[in-house]
């Protein structure tokens, strides 16, 4: 080596050790420990054996996909976590936020003791007051006590305070915040096929041609589901992509055709590709003939759940008018597009996947556009094969899990029942061993409804909800219209706030009495993604402080009232209705933290009573310790004569459904709807007509506001924003501006804009050709910043059948902000 | 010819931490930097070809004195082969997150 | 489409297929920069760890030059060294406290302002307080129509989400952040920077959200060096 060279390599040696030298220094001031982490690839390795460290599966925390996670953990504390190549969901990939979601965990200012609030601020109690402040008020006030709960819950916690507060309180009042967003997914689903939840599942990505999103954004939602087939393209594949969406996104850059529509104007487009495969001939009539019937409104504008019957030919004269010119002037979509979607459907020779998420879900037709786009699948046949699909994706790790099979809303019961429905009552009575005629028929308040009871006095009408206890969510942040649906709140001095959290929260501060809670792997916990998969995991560290399970909170409570001689917390014996034995058959008194995590698993013991419920419906689960091996099962998951159990990835599809009915020759049908609406085994095509949405752009306000999420941050921001990588990658909440907008109002890059609606007004920094591109005369804000409220501008109407809001539109002004202080 | 650096993290085990520290030392390929705190060095290796590099880092990924071992940041000297393609980029995967412990 | 190259994908680079691409990446600046590393090698003196048979080498005893990412308008580094008097006043000047002392692991640098990006970028302020503070003179302000440049961000394609093959999305962060126009592009997936737009302020660095930070800023090998800014002749 020439001296040249010599020199060279030393100066490159020491701008490495430079960098290396800095970097130690960085990984050091950010922890407080010095472990740190070995490089290797989860998609071909296992974790590796590191001295002292344990690894266990999670699934993980945040979105609906549903990813595993290996978790690795030291000390009591988690040091390391790793893409689960054993996982079918994602095969050791991660988005950015599964890689970071170990240092939620320990983000700044954890919640690690009972706070009360007192006259000159909180004050911090033990447990054992706090439980009891909680019983007292509910014991005193039962009928207007409600939980606000969340898709965020575990199985087993929502399942508690379902039973808790449905059985054993006979109040009710209970709604997670999925009600904000997928319930018009649930109602879709309901009024199309008679149940809940997807038909479909992850492979149907595997094996589409075709994949439509519709006002979806998997590249940053659901990433690893969008590049599950994405990456078909780079294996050869053809793979086409059609977002149909109201701005530009990452999506819309992988897609081979992208058609822009008017917000609102979906509902539209679904009837125009119906009306093309009527005119062309081209849907399939052997389909529709043996497994659809037709559906109506009577009157659209007060729609009903189930509709009313209705006829190919009344069908046929409904989407007539929806010729592609016209579906061009309301949607704005070329016709030329309506005609290639026409087509598509037209085809029985490609396989077509519809997704979906927020956008057609919170929508003020939600149910409405949920049921086309169902019926433009069950019309063209593209159902029930593989790659054939109408999918909806969930926002939250366990709103299907939860939320919508426990049930935890207002107006169901756990495994598909209803509380209005007799039978389905009494079901619960004799499974909860509860007296006959103990649980009340009358629903509970939907989520809006409940926060407007709780804003409004006490002693006027409409004021009755004076306690809410939240968990897992923080509607401080996420509700619509905060002016109206939660800050009153600070006014009224005779409601009672009790927030269980992690973190202080936009919701705590509003809050009389805070709970600390135990997350994630801090407890043990089971959640059910998008595609019926549930999940179970282990408690790995313990929590902070004196945080505690959710869970464990409300059995608390329950015993307290039950000690306090309160008759719903016991069964028709006398017994408590949480009452949990060991192998012995001796009661552990898991009220007390001591016991909780101790001679049983909690989480076990509610699960297999849940598990009882789950037939109605056919969403058959295993057996908790099934759920231990596996990384999650598809229900219906029913056992084999060999003893093993077998999960269902397509239902109603004769070829993978086992309770797809027989035919004459006792093999299974094709396909068979078998908990149709109709009970004849026939899914419902709807017709409903574009009507336009309650608030439109006008001179006043001119603009389309249309809010939503970023990939770095989960939701409300409150566990993304405080992991630094996440916070540093996307600081801020901003507004995206078309350029053409932006030049027009004078507004420059990064410069102040204010938001304004007819409910309210905030400022943020513009940004212009940012990943995502409005077209004019829309804006979008994303919702995850806490110190930039855009809900205090979006609008609090909600779809008339699943009363989930709509946040997706709502008019606004926008104005610079002149920063000059002159 | 690939010089990396990279921060080792090496064990509570005083004695076999040491006893890495020590291999370190005496090995021509690695340059041992200034400590952060009890048990986290930089260090900087310096070899021939990626395959050399890809052992060392095993070697030292495998040492039990050795903790953890993060890829800092790797250079390629102007004169690499970039012909060949069989062999893989030493250490070059980072697909797993670290925390704080 | 036959002519352009393969998409990117990250499976093959677990298969090592793209090794050669990356090999071809990460030199090609080094490559441009080869005379000019020759030249200015020199300006460090070898720093005697590297230099000395290992075996003398102890714990704790290294000597010689760590390159540092100066305050904008350093000048020379042997003349930065042997002139800045360690005064602190651009510390306390730096709005943004982006300016920091170096710590003790930097060896001669110790005790000399620095900036640590992964702590605090800089913000390339407008009027420059370091430099207008700096009562040495080893801060130099430049010609209007200039711009400072204190270190090039590098990208570690084997620590980016987009080049792993592990992160399911695209991630385009650090385009996003850069304040300057054009300084990270994106090139077949992978973000590259384009050395003569970045000034090195380090706001990539910092929000980078890989779980390894995939951006090392490379401390200069030459300094002062100055960007020109295009269009702007004359700024009022
Ligand atoms: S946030 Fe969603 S996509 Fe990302 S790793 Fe977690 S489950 Fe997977
Ligand atoms: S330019 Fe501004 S941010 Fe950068 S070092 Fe100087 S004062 Fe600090
Ligand atoms: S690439 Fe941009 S952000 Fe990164 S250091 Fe250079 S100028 Fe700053
Ligand atoms: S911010 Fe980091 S991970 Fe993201 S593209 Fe840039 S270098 Fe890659």
């Amino acid at each position: 080596m020439s001296l040249m060279q010599l020199d060279r390599r030393n100066f490159l040696k020491s701008v490495a050790m430079a960098t290396a030298t800095a970097a130690a220094h960085e990984t050091f001031a950010a922890t407080t420990n010095d472990v740190s982490l070995p490089q290797l690839d989860p998609k071909v390795t296992d974790p590796p054996a590191i001295d002292g460290v344990v690894w266990d599966k999670a699934p993980c925390r945040f979105c609906g996909t549903g990813c595993h996670v290996m978790v690795g953990v030291k000390n009591n504390r988690v040091v390391a976590v790793t893409g689960d190549r054993h996982a079918a969901v994602n095969k050791g990939l991660l988005c950015v936020k599964g890689y970071h979601v170990g240092s939620i965990l320990y983000g700044q200012g954890r919640l690690t003791q009972p706070l009360l609030k007192t006259d000159t601020g909180y004050k911090a109690i033990s447990w054992e007051e706090a439980i009891k402040v909680i019983a007292k008020r509910i014991i005193k006030r039962p009928k207007t006590f409600a939980i606000y709960g969340s898709g965020q819950w575990t199985i087993p916690e929502g399942y508690a305070c379902q039973k808790f507060i449905k059985g054993g309180l006979a109040n009710n009042h209970i709604d997670p915040n999925a009600r904000l967003c997928m319930a018009s997914a649930v109602t879709g689903f309901i009024g199309t096929y008679g149940v809940d939840e997807p038909a479909g599942c992850y492979d149907d990505l595997d094996a589409a041609n075709v994949i439509i999103t519709w006002g979806n954004n998997p590249a940053e939602m659901h990433p690893v589901l969008f590049s599950r087939f994405i990456d078909r393209r780079s294996r050869g594949e053809k793979v086409t992509l059609i977002d149909i969406g109201t701005r530009r996104t990452r999506t819309t850059e992988q897609a081979d055709h992208y058609l822009c529509f008017n917000p609102h104007s979906d509902l539209a487009i679904a009837n125009g590709i119906m009306q093309q495969l009527i005119e062309n001939d081209t849907f399939d009539k052997k389909f529709v003939e043996q497994h659809c019937n037709f559906r109506y409104q009577v009157d659209p504008k007060k729609p009903g759940l189930k509709g009313a019957p209705s006829t190919f030919e009344a069908f046929k004269k409904a989407v007539a008018e929806y010729t592609p010119e016209r579906v061009e002037e309301i949607s704005g979509v070329p016709a030329d597009k309506i005609r290639m979607l026409g087509k598509l459907f037209g085809r029985r020779d490609i396989r077509i996947t519809s997704l979906w998420c927020m956008g057609m879900n919170q929508h003020s037709a939600g149910t409405m556009i949920n049921n086309l786009v169902h019926s433009v699948h069950l019309l063209s046949g593209h159902f029930g094969r593989p790659g054939d699909a109408p999918t909806s994706l969930t926002g939250q790790p366990s709103a299907c899990g939860t939320a919508r099979e426990v049930g935890t809303l207002a107006h169901a019961l756990p495994g598909g029942r209803l509380v209005k429905l007799k039978a389905h009552r009494q079901h619960c009575e004799d499974i909860w061993n509860l007296p006959r005629g103990r649980m009340n028929p009358k629903p509970g308040y939907h989520t809006v409804k409940m926060w407007e009871a709780f804003c409004t006095p006490t002693d006027q009408p409409g004021g009755d909800i004076d306690t809410i206890w939240v968990q897992v969510t923080n509607p401080g942040q996420t509700l619509p219209n905060l002016h109206k649906l939660f800050d009153p709140k600070a006014n009224l001095k005779d409601k009672f706030l009790i927030v269980s959290d992690v973190y202080p929260t936009a919701t705590t501060q509003l809050a009389d009495l805070i709970l600390p809670a135990a997350l994630w792997v801090e407890k043990n916990g089971m959640f059910g993604n998008s595609e019926r998969r549930t999940q179970q995991w282990f408690r790995q560290v313990t929590p902070p402080g004196q945080a505690r399970d959710d869970c464990w909170q409300v059995i608390a409570v329950a015993r307290a009232m039950f000690d306090m001689g309160h008759e719903g917390m016991r069964d028709k014996d006398g017994k408590f209705i949480f009452e949990t034995k060991d192998d012995q058959g001796s009661e552990v008194p898991i009220w007390e933290w001591e016991n909780y995590y101790g001679k049983v698993n909690v989480d076990e013991a509610l699960f297999e009573e849940y598990r009882k419920f789950t037939r109605l419906k056919h969403k058959d689960l295993a057996p908790y310790s099934e759920y231990v091996k596996a990384h999650g099962l598809r229900w219906p998951v029913v056992q084999q004569p060999d003893g093993s159990w077998r999960e269902t990835g397509f239902r109603f599809s004769g070829f993978d459904d086992p309770y797809v009915g027989k035919d004459a020759s006792g093999k299974p049908k094709e396909f068979d709807f078998y908990h149709s609406t109709t009970k004849d085994g026939r899914a419902q095509i709807w017709h409903y007509p574009y009507l336009d949405p309650p608030e439109m752009p006008d001179a006043t306000y001119p603009f389309w506001l249309c809010t939503g999420r970023v990939l770095e941050h989960w939701h409300s921001g409150t566990m993304t924003r405080r992991v630094p990588q996440l916070a540093r990658a996307v600081p801020r909440a901003y507004v995206e501006i078309n350029p053409d907008d932006a030049k027009a109002a004078g507004i420059a890059q990064g410069s102040p804009v204010k938001i304004e609606s007819r409910r309210g007004s905030i400022v943020l920094p513009a940004r212009i050709n940012g990943r995502g591109q409005p077209p004019r005369g829309s804006i979008f804000v994303p919702f995850f910043d806490e110190t930039k409220l855009i809900n205090n501008v979006t609008l609090d109407v909600t779809c008339p059948i699943s009363k989930e809001p709509d946040y997706k539109k709502c008019a606004v002004s926008i104005m610079p902000v002149s920063t000059s202080k002159g | 010819m690939p010089i990396s650096g990279l921060i080792l993290t090496l064990s509570s085990n005083s004695e076999a931490a040491q006893t890495a520290l020590d291999k370190c030392h005496a090995d021509p390929q690695v340059q041992v930097g200034e400590f952060v705190g009890p048990r986290r060095c930089p260090i900087t290796l310096d070899t021939n070809n990626p395959e050399e590099d890809k052992v060392s880092w095993q070697r030292l990924q495998d040492d039990p004195g050795i903790d953890f071992v993060d890829v800092v940041c790797v250079y390629f000297d102007e004169d690499e082969k970039a012909e060949d393609s069989t062999v893989q980029v030493p250490a070059s995967h980072s697909g797993t997150m670290a925390l704080a412990d | 489409m036959s002519e352009k190259p393969d998409k990117f994908s990250r499976r093959d680079f677990l298969r090592g297929k793209i090794l050669s691409r990356f090999v071809d990446v990460s030199t090609r600046s080094l490559q441009a920069k080869g005379e000019q590393i020759a030249n200015v090698a020199a300006q460090y003196a070898a720093p005697d760890h590297l230099t000395e048979p290992a075996q003398q080498t102890q714990r704790q005893s290294g000597s010689g030059t760590f390159p540092v990412i100066r305050v904008p308008g350093a000048i020379q580094e042997s003349k930065f060294l042997a002139q800045c008097t360690r005064c602190g006043d651009c510390i306390t000047a730096c709005p943004h406290h982006a300016i920091v002392l170096a710590p003790p692991s930097f060896r001669q640098a110790a005790g000399s302002p620095m900036i640590n990006a992964s702590q605090q970028p800089c913000l390339m302020c407008e009027n420059f307080p370091c430099i207008a503070t700096c009562p040495e003179g080893v801060l130099q302000p430049i010609d209007k129509g200039l711009k400072y440049k204190i270190a090039d961000a590098r990208i570690l394609d084997y620590n980016c989400l987009n080049g792993t093959g592990r992160a399911a999305e695209q991630c385009s962060i650090c385009i996003e952040q850069c304040p300057e126009l054009g300084a990270i592009v994106l090139d077949n997936g992978m973000p590259s920077v384009v050395n003569d737009k970045c000034t090195g302020c380090g706001i990539c660095h910092y929000a980078c959200p890989a779980p390894t930070n995939a951006i090392a800023m490379m401390p200069l090998l030459q300094r002062p060096v100055t960007l020109t800014v295009g269009n702007i002749p004359h700024d009022s």
